[in-house]
C-alpha cells in the first residue's frame, strides 16, 4: 500500500533517512540505566562486536545487596524507635544492619533520616550522600535521599 | 567527828578523785568523738562505690541470621568462647551438635535496651552458611537472634582486684548456711561483736591445741577486709570492734551478709587478688554461684579461713581436709542429708585446670579502647564506676588471626634465615564499611601488655603510600584514566643538600611508557615519582591528611615511595577511607557505654564525611584489584581461586626494614605489618612477608570476594591498557575499564595495540 502511495525514488529516500537515523542512533547511543543486561564473565561484559574504544558499555549486573529479613526486622524496630524519638536507639538499630550489610543503601538513608531528625544536619546530609553512592541508580532512593539534603540545608541554613 | 571535819573530809575526798573523774570524762568525751569519725569512715566506704568494681569490656554480640556466613566449627568456637558447655541443653549455658545442627540454652543476657532471656535455640548450618534459626520452646523461625557477648576482660583499677558482684538473694541457702555454721552461728543475733563467742573459741581452741575456731563475727571480718590492714594490734582490735558495731547500728543484717559475700578474700591468681563468692566459683569450679554443689560450697567456705593456705590447686590434701570438716558441719547442721555427707565426703574436689583469667586475653586491644575512653571519661571513673563496655572485637577472627601469624611468622624466619622471635608483628582487622575494629594485634606475643606496636610504632610505610599518589592523579579525571600512558623512565631529582636522587625499581630497569594501573599494580617506583611530582606533592599530602592521616609530612619528594612513617593505626584510617567510597569512616572500638544497671552513658555512633568523591575511590580500588590479579599481589591465587576479588596494595620500605600489606575484602580491611623492633632489615618484601600472613589469615577467616559497587557517575569503557604480566610488558586490548562520567577518551587518546 505505501508502494503505491510513494514513488520508488521517495522510498528509497525515506530508507536511507531511516537508515541513517538508525546508525546514528547506534553510534551515540546514551549510557543505559544499567537495565540491559549482558551475559557476566568475571564481571567483564562479554563485548558486542562492533563496539568501538571509547564506547560507552552497559554497567555490568551488580552484586545485590543484603535485604533480607534480618535487615527489614532492623530497619522497622528502628522506624519504631525513632518515632518514639528513641534516636540513639534507632541508629544502635541500624548500625547492627550495617554489620550484617554494609553496603545496603537502604540502612544508610535511614541513618540520614534519624540524624535529620535528631537535627545533627551535617551528618544527615552526608550520610544520604553515601546512600546515594552505593544506590545503584536506584531513583526513588536517590529521589528521596535528594530530599534529605534539601532538608538538611535548609534546617541549618545553609540554603 | 565534827560536821565541819565530815564535810571537810568529804570535799578532801571529792577532790582526791577530782582528776581522775576528769581523765575519765576526758577519755569519754575523746572517745565519743573518736566513734564519730569511725562512723564517718564507715558510712563512706559502705555506702556510694561500696568497692572498687572494674568496668566490664564485652567484644561484639554474634548476630545470627539466615544466610549468614558462618560454619557450625566457628559457631562451637564462639560458644566455647562463652564458656558453654557440650552437654545436653538442660539449663543455660550448654550446647550441642546433631550432624549439621547445633542445639544451644542461651543465657539471659541484659543488653543496654534490650533484656534477652535464656532459650532454646536450634541453628542449622548448610555447608558454610546459616540456614535455618528455631526457637525451640516457640517452634517459631527465627531471623535474627543475638547471642551473648564473650567477656574480654576488665578495666581494672591499680590494685588489680575483680568483682562479680553477687545479690543476697543469687546466693544458695546452702552457702549462706554453711558460711554462718562455720564462721558465725549467731550472725543473726548479735551486735556486731559477739564476746561469748570469743570465749568460747578461745576455749575451743586450747582444747583442740590449735586454731579451729575464729572469734571474729562476720561483720568484724568485713571490716577488717573492709577498712583495715592485717596487722594484729591492740588497738586495730578495738577500732575493728567500734566499726563493727557501728556498721550494725546503721545496715541491716542481708545488707551486711551481701557485702561481705562480695568482699571476702578467696584466693589469688598471679597480681589478680580473688574477692567474693561469685568471682571464686567461677575461678575454682568454672561454675555461676547458682550452681555450685554442697561440696563445691563447703571447698569455698573453708577457704575463708586461709584462701592461700588452703589453696586447692597447690595444697590439695590440705584443702580437702579443710573441705571435709566443713562438710561434717554441713551434715551436723542439717545443711545436707546424710546420704550426701557419706557419698561426697570423699568425692574429688572437681577443681577446674583452667583458671579463667580476668586479665584481658586481647589486652592490644583493650589498649585502644581505654584510649578511645579517655577522650569522654575521667581515668578514675574508668576504673571504679562498674561501667559495661560494648565493643566491637570479633573473638573469632582474633583467634583465627593469632594462630596464622603465630604459624607464619616461624616459617619466615625459617625461610629468611632470621633468629627466633627476630620479627614482630601488627596487625588490624575492620569491617570497610563502618569502620569497627575487628582484630588488633599489637606483638607477637598476644597477651603481653607492652609496646602496642599497632597503635604506637612509626614505621616507614614505603609502596603503601602509593594509591594515595595515584588517587590524586585520578581526581585529574580529564588528564589520567586507568588507562593513561605514563613513563616509568629514569628520573633526577636535586635535593636541598645539592645531592641527585634517582628513584630506582626493584628490577633495577625502567620499562617506558605504561598504563597508570599497571605502574601502581608492578609498584613502578620511577613512574610513581614523576607521576606524583605532576599531579603535584602538595596535592597528594593534602589527600593523605583527608584520608585520615594526622602526622605531619615533610614535603620532599621521596615521600612519594613513602619514606615517611606512620602508625599501623594511622594508615589503617586512611585505607578506611577509600574503602568507604571515599567517606573518611573513624575506627572505632567501642559502641556503647553503659551503666552495670543498664542506663546508657554514651554511645559511640558512625558518623562520615566525605573525603574525595566515590567515582575516583572507585577507580582507585580498581587499579589496586589490579595489583593483585596482575601485579605483586598475584602470587594469593596460587591459593585463592580466580574469581576471587581483592583490591590491595604491597609495601616494602627502604633496605627491607618493614614488610606491609594491606587488603580489601568483601568484609574486611585488614593491614599486616611485619618488621624488627630494632629497625634492621629483616630481608622480607611485602609481597614475601607481610602479603604471606594476610593471606593465611584470609584464608582461615574465609573472607568474602569483594563487591565494588559502582557509583552513579562511573561508565565502563572497552580499552586497551598496557601492563606488565610475569615480568614482560603486555597490552592487552578488549579490558573493560571504568572511567568517570562525562571523560570519554577522545579518538586521539585511544590505546591501540600495535604488534611491535
Amino acid at each position: 500500500m505505501i508502494k503505491s502511495l510513494f514513488p520508488q525514488s521517495m522510498l528509497n529516500i525515506l530508507w536511507l533517512i531511516f537508515l541513517s537515523l538508525f546508525l546514528f542512533a547506534c553510534a551515540s547511543k546514551p549510557p543505559s540505566s544499567g537495565d540491559e543486561q549482558l551475559a557476566m564473565i568475571d564481571n567483564k561484559a562479554i563485548t558486542e562486536p562492533g563496539i568501538e574504544p571509547g564506547i560507552i558499555l552497559p554497567k555490568p549486573k551488580e552484586k545485590a545487596y543484603v535485604h533480607n529479613a534480618a535487615i527489614k526486622r532492623l530497619i522497622n524496630r528502628a522506624k519504631k524507635m525513632t518515632e518514639q524519638e528513641r534516636y540513639d536507639s534507632a541508629i544502635q538499630e541500624l548500625e547492627r544492619g550495617l554489620a550484617i550489610a554494609p553496603n545496603n543503601p537502604h540502612i544508610w538513608q535511614n541513618l540520614a533520616m534519624v540524624r535529620l531528625f535528631q537535627g545533627r544536619y551535617l551528618q544527615a546530609e552526608q550520610l544520604a550522600n553515601k546512600s546515594n553512592a552505593l544506590s545503584q541508580g536506584d531513583s526513588n532512593l536517590k529521589s528521596i535521599n535528594r530530599q534529605i539534603i534539601i532538608s538538611a540545608r535548609e534546617e541549618a541554613g545553609t540554603n | 567527828m565534827s560536821r565541819k571535819r565530815k564535810v571537810q573530809k568529804k570535799r578532801r575526798f571529792g577532790i582526791r578523785f577530782m582528776p581522775l573523774l576528769s581523765i575519765l570524762l576526758l577519755g569519754l568525751i575523746s572517745l565519743l568523738f573518736y566513734a564519730i569519725y569511725l562512723d564517718f569512715e564507715v558510712r563512706k566506704k559502705f555506702e556510694g562505690a561500696r568497692w572498687e568494681v572494674p568496668s566490664r569490656v564485652y567484644a561484639r554480640p554474634l548476630d545470627l541470621f539466615v544466610g549468614k556466613p558462618l560454619t557450625k566449627a566457628d559457631f562451637i568456637l564462639e560458644l566455647k568462647q562463652l564458656r558453654f558447655k557440650n552437654s545436653l541443653i538442660d539449663s543455660p549455658g550448654n550446647y550441642y551438635t546433631r550432624s549439621s545442627s547445633v542445639y544451644f540454652y542461651s543465657r539471659p543476657f541484659k543488653f543496654p535496651e534490650e533484656a534477652t532471656s535464656a532459650t532454646r535455640v536450634r541453628v542449622d548450618f548448610d555447608r558454610n552458611i546459616i540456614h535455618k534459626i528455631v526457637n525451640l520452646d516457640t517452634r517459631n523461625v527465627i531471623d535474627l537472634w543475638r547471642l551473648e557477648p564473650v567477656f574480654i576482660g576488665g578495666i581494672y583499677p591499680k590494685l588489680v582486684e575483680d568483682r562479680v558482684l553477687v545479690k543476697l538473694e543469687e546466693v544458695p541457702k546452702a552457702l549462706v548456711d554453711t558460711l554462718l555454721a562455720v564462721e558465725d552461728r549467731k550472725f543473726y543475733e548479735h551486735y556486731g561483736v559477739a564476746p561469748f563467742s570469743i570465749i568460747r573459741a578461745l576455749v575451743a581452741n586450747i582444747r583442740a591445741g590449735s586454731r579451729v575456731q575464729g572469734g571474729s563475727t562476720l561483720t568484724q571480718q568485713l571490716v577488717k577486709n573492709f577498712y583495715l590492714s592485717s596487722e594484729k594490734t591492740i588497738q586495730r582490735k578495738l577500732n575493728e570492734a567500734i566499726m563493727a558495731l557501728l556498721l550494725e547500728m546503721h545496715y541491716t543484717k542481708d545488707e551486711i551478709l551481701e557485702a561481705y559475700l562480695n568482699e571476702v578474700y578467696l584466693g589469688q591468681d598471679g597480681r589478680r587478688a580473688i574477692h567474693g563468692f561469685g568471682l571464686a566459683s567461677q575461678f575454682y569450679f568454672d561454675t555461676a554461684i547458682e550452681n555450685l554443689k554442697p561440696k563445691q560450697i563447703a571447698l569455698l567456705v573453708g577457704l575463708v579461713k586461709g584462701a592461700s593456705y588452703y589453696d586447692p590447686r597447690r595444697f590439695p590434701e590440705r584443702a580437702l581436709k579443710r573441705r571435709q570438716l566443713v562438710q561434717t558441719l554441713q551434715y551436723k547442721q542439717a545443711i545436707i542429708s546424710e546420704n550426701q555427707y557419706e557419698s561426697q565426703l570423699k568425692s574429688p574436689m572437681g577443681v577446674s585446670k583452667n583458671k579463667p583469667s580476668g586479665v584481658s586475653p586481647y589486652p592490644y586491644f583493650l589498649d585502644l579502647v581505654k584510649r578511645q575512653l579517655i577522650r569522654d571519661y575521667k581515668p578514675e571513673d574508668l576504673q571504679t564506676a562498674g561501667l559495661r563496655l560494648f565493643t566491637s572485637l570479633d573473638p573469632i577472627t582474633q583467634y583465627k588471626t593469632e594462630k596464622s601469624i603465630t604459624k607464619r611468622l616461624k616459617i619466615l624466619e625459617r625461610d629468611a634465615r632470621l633468629p627466633q622471635n627476630k620479627l614482630e608483628v601488627g596487625a588490624i582487622i575492620t569491617d570497610p564499611g563502618t569502620g569497627l575494629v575487628r582484630t588488633l594485634i599489637g606483638g607477637r606475643k598476644f597477651r603481653g601488655s607492652g609496646f602496642n606496636r599497632a597503635l604506637d610504632a612509626s614505621r616507614q610505610i614505603g609502596s603503601l603510600i602509593k594509591p594515595i599518589v595515584y588517587l590524586t592523579a585520578l581526581q585529574q579525571d580529564k588528564d589520567y584514566r586507568l588507562n593513561t600512558l605514563i613513563p616509568d623512565d629514569p628520573i633526577s631529582i636535586d635535593l636541598e643538600t645539592g645531592e641527585s636522587w634517582v628513584p630506582e625499581n626493584y628490577d633495577k630497569i625502567y620499562h617506558g611508557d605504561v598504563s597508570l594501573s599497571a605502574a601502581l599494580a608492578s609498584s613502578f617506583n620511577a613512574a610513581t615519582v614523576r607521576l606524583g611530582l605532576n599531579v603535584g606533592l602538595d596535592k597528594v599530602i593534602k589527600n593523605a591528611h583527608r584520608l585520615g592521616i594526622e602526622s605531619d609530612i615533610q614535603s620532599y619528594p621521596a615521600v612519594l615511595l613513602g619514606a615517611t612513617q606512620f602508625s599501623l593505626y594511622e594508615i589503617t584510617q586512611a585505607y578506611q577511607t577509600i574503602a568507604s567510597q571515599g567517606f573518611k569512616t573513624p575506627l572505632r572500638a567501642i559502641n556503647t557505654v553503659a551503666t552495670d544497671t543498664g542506663e546508657v552513658l554514651s554511645r559511640y555512633p558512625l558518623t562520615v564525611q566525605q573525603a574525595v568523591n566515590p567515582e575516583h575511590a572507585y577507580l582507585i580500588l580498581n587499579a589496586m584489584q589490579s595489583v593483585m590479579t596482575e601485579g605483586t599481589g598475584r602470587k594469593i591465587y596460587k591459593d585463592f581461586p580466580s574469581s576471587f576479588k581483592v583490591a590491595g596494595k604491597t609495601g616494602t620500605s627502604n633496605d627491607y626494614r618493614d614488610s606491609w600489606f594491606a587488603g580489601i575484602t568483601g568484609d574486611k580491611l585488614a593491614i599486616i605489618w611485619v618488621g624488627a623492633d630494632d629497625n634492621s632489615s629483616i630481608g622480607l618484601s611485602g609481597g614475601t612477608g607481610a602479603l604471606k600472613v594476610w593471606k593465611d589469615v584470609m584464608l582461615q577467616t574465609k573472607t568474602q570476594s569483594l563487591s565494588l559497587v559502582a557509583p552513579e557517575n562511573i561508565d565502563f569503557v572497552n580499552s586497551s591498557l598496557v601492563m606488565h604480566q610475569s615480568g614482560e610488558k603486555v597490552c592487552l586490548e578488549n579490558q573493560v575499564m571504568p572511567i568517570v562520567s562525562g571523560v570519554i577518551p577522545s579518538e586521539s587518546e585511544r590505546i591501540v595495540c600495535t604488534n611491535d
